[in-house]
């Protein structure tokens, strides 16, 4: 029973990390976030400031020395770290070219971890707790080789009347962000995010 | 600029992290817990039944097989062990920690590249801390790797000379399916309430 209970959950991950075996078009959606940036401020209090989706994707843009903002997007990339997980990653608007990557959600049902997520048995339902890497060093990033947060994730999948799977993810994450190059201070930021247009 | 807030850093997460060090006397505090188990039931549709401070400790003592939870309580301990704080079921009657439910650790380990913010007051602090599970029960299960985190607020507030803890979050954790039971996870916010020991 429990080897059967594995085998399936191993299924489902595999399915449900990887959906365009389901023959869904899209694989790739806008990202949308909002939330907080806790820092220390020059007198020494603990502020908060409002971020988005939009502030990440600058933040990015700057890094890339991109400066019109409208021909890159910020995309929560279905499979898009094979085989660890889900990315949140910069696409290039006209080719959907990965220019980077802000975020894994890695090893969330990873089974040699010990980690499992909590799947339906249509397949069409997945919650697990994701931790966060971050891949290069921004105002609200910092390359490291471990996680640097966590993400409440749920997924979910849903067929239209014609046939298309469509994906919806949604959640509330928290990253923390070592102090480098310009960035004087410590940074935590939390929020809750989910899927918007689909865009490739 | 760098090492001072590196420095910085490590001073909090002592401070912080060992606040009896501070003459605070409480380092048990309730724990108040609100959420979701989610976890597949017979019909293969995914259910979602509520779980609070209480269901983790009711649970505790049918393991244990002690009647009287009121000689119980789960508790937020602060520097649980060395490696962090702890959710812990103690006895009321002495504080004696007879099990930990959770431990929160390495949310601020700059050997991972984790870092905490701080206030220069060092009263206040926001981290992620990674949850673990070294037993097994209905709700954890013993494992070497995290299984969840939590987005974690501390305070530290003084009043008539007397320093407490005022501990918030919210948390998520999973549970690897043994025997007959398929995974769970569970997912909710926290809360610290009356000092205890």
């Amino acid at each position: 029973m429990k080897s059967m209970k594995i085998s399936l959950t191993t299924l489902a991950a595999l399915l449900l990390g990887g959906s365009s075996l389901f023959g869904q078009s899209y694989y790739e959606y806008k990202f949308l976030f909002s939330g907080t940036a806790y820092r220390t401020d020059p007198s020494g209090n603990i502020v908060g400031s409002p971020i988005t989706d939009r502030t990440l994707l600058q933040s990015q843009g700057e890094r890339l020395n991109v400066s019109d903002l409208s021909t890159i997007s910020l995309v929560y990339h279905v499979d898009g770290g094979p085989p660890y997980g889900d990315t949140v990653d910069v696409i290039s608007n006209a080719t959907g070219e990965t220019l980077t990557t802000e975020f894994g959600f890695f090893f969330g049902s990873y089974e040699p971890l010990g980690r499992v997520a909590v799947t339906n048995e249509a397949q069409t339902e997945i919650r697990r707790v994701d931790p966060l890497y971050n891949f290069s060093s921004t105002t609200y990033t910092y390359e490291n080789s471990d996680s640097l947060g966590l993400a409440f994730t749920c997924k979910r999948f849903l067929s239209d009347t014609n046939g298309n799977l469509n994906t919806f993810v949604d959640g509330t994450m928290s990253w923390d962000v070592t102090p480098t190059g310009t960035n004087n201070g410590s940074l935590l930021c939390i929020g809750d995010f989910s899927l918007g247009q689909p865009m490739f | 600029m760098k090492m001072r807030g590196i420095f910085a850093v490590i001073a909090a997460v002592l401070l912080l992290g060992g606040l009896g060090a501070m003459g605070q006397t409480n380092t048990e505090y309730q724990f108040l817990f609100s959420g979701t188990a989610y976890e597949t039931n017979a019909a293969g549709k995914m259910v979602g039944t509520p779980i609070t401070d209480q269901t983790l400790l009711q649970d505790r003592a049918r393991l244990g097989q002690i009647s009287a939870v009121s000689t119980l309580a789960i508790v937020y301990h602060i520097n649980g062990n060395a490696m962090g704080d702890t959710i812990d079921i103690i006895s009321n009657a002495t504080g004696q920690v007879l099990v930990t439910e959770l431990g929160l650790y390495f949310g601020s380990d700059g050997g991972l590249g984790r870092t905490a913010v701080t206030n220069a007051a060092q009263t206040a602090q926001r981290r992620i801390d990674y949850i673990y599970t070294d037993n097994n029960s209905t709700y954890t299960f013993d494992n070497d790797d995290s299984v969840g985190g939590s987005m974690t607020s501390k305070y530290l507030v003084t009043t008539n000379g007397m320093t407490n803890a005022m501990i918030s979050g919210m948390m998520s954790w999973g549970v690897a399916p043994r025997g007959t039971n398929g995974p769970i996870l569970c997912i909710g916010k926290f809360s610290t309430g009356q000092p205890l020991f």
